[in-house]
């Protein structure tokens, strides 16, 4: 209890405020180069986080060095993240448990979906690559790594777009069998047909979109410091004894990779 | 605390009086990008306290509506009952979502914490910063949304009301998404910010309580509050693209909203009351000068309740479709509750016991809490049996066991809260004769609104209607009473409270005779807090104050060097 260690280290997740905790705890850079050793001390004196990203460029921020406060922070998004992503699969499975799919208007899903959760799982692979790499000081084997886990958070990103675009056609299909028969409007516009089973497919459909966007916003969101630290790291910012953006990277990415792997088991089993 | 290593001031420093957090300074933009934790505590502060105002008023319109049984405002039907609707939704909305959830942990919390725990800010006064702006943007989605067309589902936007609605259910929610991702910002900074930053000598057994309950508080706010989340956006998903989710006409399933509604919205009355708890802790141990009774018993029992809360969310489902077995289980669950909250009450009265009790204004405030909230905690556990609750289920009594435990609760104890650090925060002292009136006059009002209540909820008055039978009329006309006279109670707070801004006493540096860490340093705080580190050594030690009339503060009595203490 005392010590709330999250065991988060293998986990990992999230928005543009997982990089916040990073960014927010100012002032980290400068005290940790103090505390490097000669051999590190040619590497170019990190400017200040708040100078390079920071949220609102306040100069005056207070100087602090906390011990494992970037650490506790992420791993503590990982569990509200964590929480969301939960509480989305539940209502998921909840709603699909409702449903009774008649035959007729057979949706499958998208085959890219092995593809994207291929890269995705790379991904993984090369951002613990760069973490090893860190830690040994082989600075071209981390920018190479972070470079390529970056590239397939893109390729990620373009495969899921092209899964989508795959089942809009399905979509179309389904509001138009939906349409065709539409016999009750509901106030807001919610429609009644006499097939609800056409019915139950579209909002099957619905919420597909709904969880894999919302994990997909959340890559999107981890990209965007990544890109941030990928950059670091090719001006030579980290090293064995100071890489705490890279290890946030990591801890995220690698929940990202958990959180969809749930989410595809789950798409692949009840669809 | 024992407070001893503050460094002496130096020679340079005492010639250039450091200025204080207030002072520092003055431009509208050092205050809207600050990122000293207590001025965006006071920024927090100062916006709740308006969104509490206008949910006051709206309190104040329904209690008049309820003057006469076919109504005094609204009546005729249809669109004036939308209209009440409307009301006491927004009522509920603003003072769960945009008063109680961020007045305690985030505005008497941002203030207090760092200062309690010695430290110079939060862990990450940027996500602090952002937190804030979050809570902002979700208020003017609220604003926007009631401008629009005010949502009349109530404040749980259960479904299928929630879907059917055609006002602005949409904006209103995704205000309230980002009020919720403020909290979880802000519990999670302070869960790293007690965790990395008590100074050295503070265990976590020699932390303030007020520290125990708001990492409580903040666990909650990281585990639940994204669930709430999630329920929102879905909500707005079966909105905007017309599927069932909730919505069991579209063959969704509107108890699964009201499972994941409580699972947040349950604990988030922890997060509204443990902090209060927190507070009156440190208010009866200081102005009773007496050290803290079971410190770990209360310590601990913030985390049960915490804990507990997490599992108890089945209990608004009693009659909502739930299986036997699951409401026994959680009515069950729901009792244990008491435990831990009875541990707290009897350690504030054990803590009482023998002490020098100084009935100050704060003191009065933690008095009336302990009854409120006794009295509110007594009804809650009528409500959690099931037999009882059949009965009681969507009556008034649900509502005055609220208001007991929410206002009585929570807000008397921010209050105290408010009064108690008013001078660390203000530099000034109010008036005590004026703070001990509006206190008392408070008190008799809640009771004279809500006591009434439970009554006609007992004797089967359903909430939420706009109307009622004749027979409850002079329940009805009492409690619209005791309603003005809180509006006189308040109306005279914020008049005192004002006044000390310009005319108040300067405050010393000690004037409660505190032992925590906030005490040791002058009022109002410098930017920094502290102008050395403190070190600490055993909590709530009384014997190390003493009252020097001479400053009108307490002191120290000589102080002993930290390293030279036995320990």
């Amino acid at each position: 209890m005392v010590n709330l260690r999250i065991a988060g280290q293998c986990l990992a997740p999230m928005c543009c405020a997982a990089y916040a905790c990073h960014v927010l705890a100012p002032g980290q850079d400068t005290s940790q180069v103090m505390s490097m050793t000669d051999e590190q001390a040619h590497t170019p004196a990190p400017p200040p986080d708040d100078k390079v990203l920071g949220l609102l460029g306040n100069k005056k921020a207070p100087a602090m060095h906390i011990p494992g406060a970037g650490n506790l922070g992420i791993a503590l998004l990982i569990v509200a993240l964590g929480m969301l992503f939960a509480a989305s699969l539940v209502s998921y499975l909840v709603v699909r448990y409702h449903m009774h799919l008649g035959p007729g208007a057979e949706i499958h899903l998208p085959p890219g979906l092995w593809v994207s959760t291929a890269i995705l799982l790379i991904s993984s692979g090369t951002i613990h690559w760069a973490l090893a790499a860190v830690r040994r000081d082989q600075e071209k084997m981390l920018r190479l790594a972070l470079a390529v886990t970056f590239a397939l958070g893109i390729a990620f990103l373009i495969m899921q777009t092209a899964n989508w675009l795959d089942l809009a056609a399905a979509m179309h299909r389904s509001l138009a069998a939906i349409h065709a028969q539409a016999d009750v409007l509901l106030p807001g516009g919610a429609i009644i047909p006499a097939d609800r089973s056409l019915v139950q497919h579209h909002d099957l459909l619905v919420l597909f979109y709904v969880f894999t966007i919302l994990h997909g916003l959340h890559v999107l969101g981890g990209l965007i410091p990544l890109a941030v630290v990928t950059l670091r790291a090719f001006s030579g910012r980290y090293s064995r004894n100071y890489h705490p953006g890279v290890r946030y990277s990591v801890m995220y990415w690698h929940f990202l990779d958990i959180v969809w792997l749930l989410i595809f088991a789950v798409l692949e089993l009840t669809f | 605390m024992t407070t001893t290593a503050v460094a002496p001031v130096s020679a340079e420093a005492s010639a250039a009086p450091v200025k204080n957090y207030l002072k520092q300074t003055t431009t509208i933009r050092s205050w809207l990008l600050t990122l000293d934790h207590k001025r965006i505590g006071v920024m927090y502060l100062i916006i709740s306290l308006l969104a509490f105002f206008i949910g006051g008023m709206l309190a104040e319109v329904i209690r008049t509506q309820l003057l006469t049984p076919s109504g005094l405002i609204f009546h005729g039907g249809g669109a004036a009952y939308r209209q009440y609707n409307q009301v006491f939704t927004l009522h509920g909305i603003i003072m769960v979502f945009m008063v109680l959830v961020p007045m305690t942990p985030a505005a008497i919390g941002n203030f207090t914490l760092p200062l309690l725990l010695g430290a110079k800010d939060v862990a990450f006064p940027r996500l602090n910063l952002f937190s804030f702006y979050l809570y902002v943007s979700g208020a003017v989605l609220a604003i926007l949304s009631t401008v629009l067309g005010a949502v009349d589902t109530g404040w749980t936007f259960y479904a299928p009301y929630s879907i059917d609605s055609n006002s602005y259910v949409v904006l209103m929610v995704a205000g309230i998404f980002l009020l919720g991702f403020s909290s979880i910002f802000t519990g999670l900074n302070f869960i790293v910010t007690i965790h990395k930053l008590r100074p050295r000598g503070m265990t976590w057994f020699r932390m303030p309580l007020f520290l125990w309950a708001t990492y409580a508080t903040s666990i909650i706010q990281v585990a639940a509050t994204p669930v709430i989340g999630v329920t929102l956006l879905l909500l707005i998903v079966e909105r905007v693209m017309g599927i069932g989710i909730f919505n069991s006409a579209l063959g969704g399933d509107p108890v699964l909203f009201q499972h994941f509604f409580w699972f947040y919205s349950h604990p988030a009355v922890y997060i509204m009351i443990l902090p209060a708890m927190g507070i009156v802790s440190e208010i009866i141990t200081t102005f009773s000068h007496k050290t803290i009774f079971g410190y770990r018993f209360i310590a601990m029992s913030s985390l049960a309740i915490a804990l507990i809360g997490f599992v108890v969310w089945g209990h608004h489902l009693f009659v909502n479709g739930q299986s036997a077995e699951l409401d026994a289980i959680f009515s069950f669950l729901t009792f244990l509750v008491a435990i831990p909250s009875a541990v707290k009450v009897f350690n504030w009265l054990a803590t009482m016991y023998k002490g020098a009790i100084d009935l100050k204004t704060p003191m009065l405030y933690a008095l009336s809490f302990i009854v409120l909230f006794t009295i509110g905690g007594f009804t809650g556990v009528v409500l959690g049996a099931l037999s009882t609750d059949v009965v009681l289920h969507d009556t008034y009594f649900v509502v005055a066991h609220f208001h007991y435990v929410m206002f009585g609760g929570a807000i008397i104890a921010f209050l105290g809260g408010l009064h108690y650090w008013w001078p660390k925060m203000t530099g000034r002292m109010y008036s005590e004769p004026w703070g001990k009136f509006a206190c008392g006059l408070l008190f008799i009002a809640f009771n004279l609104t809500f006591f009434p209540q439970l009554v006609v909820g007992a004797h089967g008055m359903p909430r939420r209607y706009a109307t009622y039978l004749p027979e409850y009329q002079s329940y009805m006309v009492v409690s619209t009473i005791g309603a003005y006279l809180q509006l006189i109670a308040f109306l005279t707070m914020a008049g005192y409270l004002l006044h000390s801004l310009f005319r108040g006493a300067k405050a010393p540096e000690n004037p409660w005779g505190g032992t925590t860490l906030e005490w040791t340093t002058s009022s109002p705080p410098p930017t920094e807090n502290f102008l050395g580190t403190p070190e600490v050594d055993v909590p709530y030690d009384y014997s190390l104050v003493e009252y020097d009339p001479a400053i009108g503060s307490y002191i120290r009595k000589e102080p002993v060097p930290f390293a030279e203490q036995a320990h």
